[in-house]
């Protein structure tokens, strides 16, 4: 099965993968959760986890295909085309739609050595082309207010403070989705011209 | 570019601008007020009051003795670890006087707080009261410090009561724990040893250092605020502007029961000094029937104070039967006041409630109301040569708030600048850019301001729970029990409490069930210095969150408090 939605080459030569997260991901995915720094734990959760466990990562591996896109980044030690060797996720997104609003919210995970490198940015639109591929409207998106780097990279990508109540160190944030025919009509183009 | 609307709302006799500062440096500031009033008391404790000569002679051989040490040169940093006692001023005014920077750390933190200041901050010697030597003893191993300088309790009284009291400490009230700390000297040591040599007088630039002057921030990272000469002489002057008015040089007496190691009580003591004022320090402002006590023993003029001890002081009996004459000027700060607590105070004292808002960023001063005003919910207008602008998250300013509309789109986040704001956090440049932005201090406070100037705090843009006027940052703590191997994933979130305005409350998923609030209770002891210490504890078999997984603190908060 090949999935991949994305795939490019990192600072450090590995190859990096970006696909949905498949249910047999959730050893890797517990391994590389419990790697997180503090700080990537509270940025992602809005709280202090000491560890994971078997049911935390279940929640956020095994997805609801019709209310949830979850994308996993992987890391392939090797150049290799086979499914799941030498596999490491590193990062990961997804978002979740809210019933009968045509909205929905995302969020980011990026492993602590990864940040800084543009994968923040790949998830972010994939999640959004996907969107509003499905029709969606809105999404949204709650952030630390020292999250300094993923509102910039949220900024970047269109998004703006939502209206009411802000506070408590929490920024919530809102963009409007392109229409899912602009999005397939672009997505067309970007194949025409890679050709 | 913005009128300052608060200019025309500025009583009659305060300027817009400071007009120059005569000193470059607080030594010069020092060695000034000295001069001046030589011979008028300048601080008292424990019934010893020191003069300005006095204060003078001792502070300068304690600079010596600075200078004299190995390894120490202008510059670095020297910890102050004590109480309010006699030895605070002496140690901070030859630590300024000798060209190095003075780090002030709370005597009550654990061990592991003590730590993480102190390599932060890098600092090469600490004056450090007996009564906590033995927690400084537990943080030593692998610091930088290389001297360390002990006193009692009793060291600047004469004899023989220095000796009374320090017997009382140690041997009857036990409030000594064994330590042994092999570089260490005693107070009285170094001060003769400073006595016998020669102190160099050292010239100092507005720009330099004078304090780090540490606070949480909104990660709860230990950040040392980097105070210079120019920033607390300007705010000294701001403040001085705007309460002195009715001052007389050498005459007043001012009561000081916050702590020296808090930048609104440090920024205060010394603006009452540069006017020559009597400072009354007191060592336990616990003990609200000493502090009572000691109130009736002076014809107090100035009292600066958190809303939480005022309340206090209301319900203490024998407060109302004090002699407020002589009373000129009341201060809050650190932490709102409120309506009731200022009314009361009006009606038991005869006196206003001056309140002012500031940030240990901005040396503190930014806001006060103006001397008399009756409260009024505003933190009052941008003091002298201060500019406040109200900024949504994009960093453009704010329409004031004229009381028609959506007030939500007046309400934004308080910024600031003036020459009080710090020149950033020490060795810290990322966390300093998150809070200055193109020479604006963005506070973390939200409020508006309106066509008069005056500004409302309405909300926190930050993480932050005000306990008492003291700062807790959820994250630190968070941080700190989410270690405990019984803890799955906890938030803290801060709830109103009646006596200190905000308490803390810890929530806490269990990985061991047999975990009990005792434990908790015993952990928070060891780690966190008392008023970080969660009042309330939560045990639950799971945190609301959002369907994306992200905790609803906010939830967490709205159920806490109801």
């Amino acid at each position: 099965m090949n999935d991949t939605i994305d795939r490019w080459q990192a600072a450090d030569g590995s190859w990096l993968e970006m696909r949905p997260m498949r249910p047999d991901d959730e050893a890797g995915v517990k391994q590389s959760l419990n790697t997180l720094s503090a700080k990537a734990r509270r940025n992602r959760f809005f709280g202090s986890i000491a560890e994971f466990s078997d049911a935390a990562v279940r929640r956020l591996v095994v997805v609801d295909l019709e209310k949830e896109y979850v994308l996993v980044v992987v890391r392939r030690a090797g150049e290799g085309e086979g499914e799941g060797e030498g596999e490491v996720p590193i990062a990961g997104g997804r978002f979740v739609e809210d019933d009968e609003q045509a909205e929905c919210s995302f969020s980011l995970l990026i492993g602590d050595a990864w940040q800084g490198q543009g994968i923040g940015r790949r998830l972010l639109k994939a999640l959004v082309r996907e969107a509003s591929l499905r029709g969606l409207r809105t999404m949204r998106g709650d952030v630390l207010a020292d999250n300094r780097a993923m509102l910039q990279l949220a900024r970047s990508l269109h998004f703006a403070l939502a209206d009411g109540e802000q506070g408590d160190g929490v920024v919530q944030i809102v963009r409007q989705l392109p229409d899912a025919a602009s999005t397939r009509w672009r997505g067309f183009v970007r194949k025409v011209l890679r050709k | 570019m913005r009128k300052k609307v608060w200019l025309d709302s500025y009583p009659a006799n305060i300027p817009a601008e400071i007009d120059g500062c005569p000193f470059s440096s607080l030594p010069e500031l020092i060695d000034a007020t000295v001069r001046k009033f030589a011979d008028k008391p300048a601080f008292s404790n424990l019934g010893q009051t020191l003069s300005f000569a006095e204060l003078d002679r001792l502070s300068r051989d304690f600079a010596a003795f600075l200078q004299g040490l190995a390894g120490v040169a202008r510059g670095d940093r020297v910890a102050i670890m004590l109480p309010n006692l006699l030895q605070y001023p002496v140690a901070l005014f030859g630590i300024l006087r000798a060209g190095m920077t003075v780090v002030n750390v709370n005597p009550l933190y654990t061990a592991r707080e003590l730590r993480v200041q102190l390599e932060d901050s890098g600092a090469k010697a600490i004056i450090v009261v007996e009564n906590f030597a033995r927690t400084l003893q537990e943080a030593l191993p692998g610091l930088a410090i290389e001297h360390v300088i002990t006193t009692q309790i009793g060291d600047l009284l004469p004899a023989p009561k220095r000796w009374l009291v320090n017997f009382v400490v140690k041997h009857v009230k036990k409030m000594v724990p064994a330590w042994r700390i092999d570089k260490a000297c005693s107070f009285n040591e170094a001060l003769a040893d400073g006595a016998r040599s020669e102190f160099a007088s050292v010239t100092i630039a507005p720009d330099d250092l004078a304090f780090l002057q540490y606070t949480g921030g909104t990660t709860g990272i230990a950040k040392g605020a980097m105070l210079t000469h120019g920033n607390l002489l300007a705010n000294l002057e701001q403040v001085s502007l705007w309460i002195s008015a009715s001052f007389r040089e050498g005459r007043e007496i001012a009561i000081a029961p916050l702590p020296m190691y808090h930048i609104f009580c440090l920024t205060a003591t010394l603006g009452f000094m540069k006017w020559g004022s009597l400072t009354v320090l007191i060592a336990n402002p616990r003990d609200l029937p000493g502090l009572v006590k000691e109130l009736g023993r002076w014809q107090f003029s100035v009292l600066t104070g958190v809303n939480t001890l005022f309340n206090a002081l209301l319900n203490t009996p024998g407060f109302e039967k004090l002699d407020f004459s002589a009373l000129k000027v009341v201060v809050g700060g650190g932490a709102a006041v409120q309506e009731s607590v200022a009314r009361r105070w009006q009606e038991v004292t005869g006196s206003h409630l001056t309140e002012a808002y500031g940030l240990t960023e901005t040396s503190p001063g930014v806001c006060c109301t103006p001397l008399g005003d009756p409260w009024n919910g505003s933190i009052g207008l941008p003091v002298t040569s201060t500019e406040v602008s109200i900024r949504d998250d994009d960093f453009r300013t704010l329409p004031l708030w004229d009381g028609q509309g959506d007030i939500a789109q007046h309400t934004g986040e308080i910024c600031v600048r003036g020459p009080q704001v710090m020149r950033g956090y020490w060795n810290k440049p990322e966390e300093t850019a998150k809070v200055i932005e193109d020479g604006w201090l963005k506070t973390g406070d939200v409020g508006h301001m309106n066509a008069r100037g005056y500004i409302t705090l309405t909300d926190r843009k930050k993480d932050m729970i005000l306990v008492s006027g003291f700062n807790v940052y959820p994250n630190e703590i968070e941080n700190i029990v989410t270690m405990h191997p019984g803890v799955e994933e906890c938030a803290v979130v801060g709830v109103p409490d009646e006596q200190c305005g905000e308490a803390v409350k810890l929530i806490i998923v269990r990985k061991d069930p047999r975990l009990s609030k005792d434990d908790v209770v015993k952990y928070c002891h060891a780690q966190l210095t008392g008023y970080k210490r969660p009042r309330h504890i939560e045990f639950r078999d799971t945190l609301p969150k959002t369907a994306i997984g992200k905790i609803l603190r906010r939830e967490l908060r709205d159920a806490a408090a109801s």
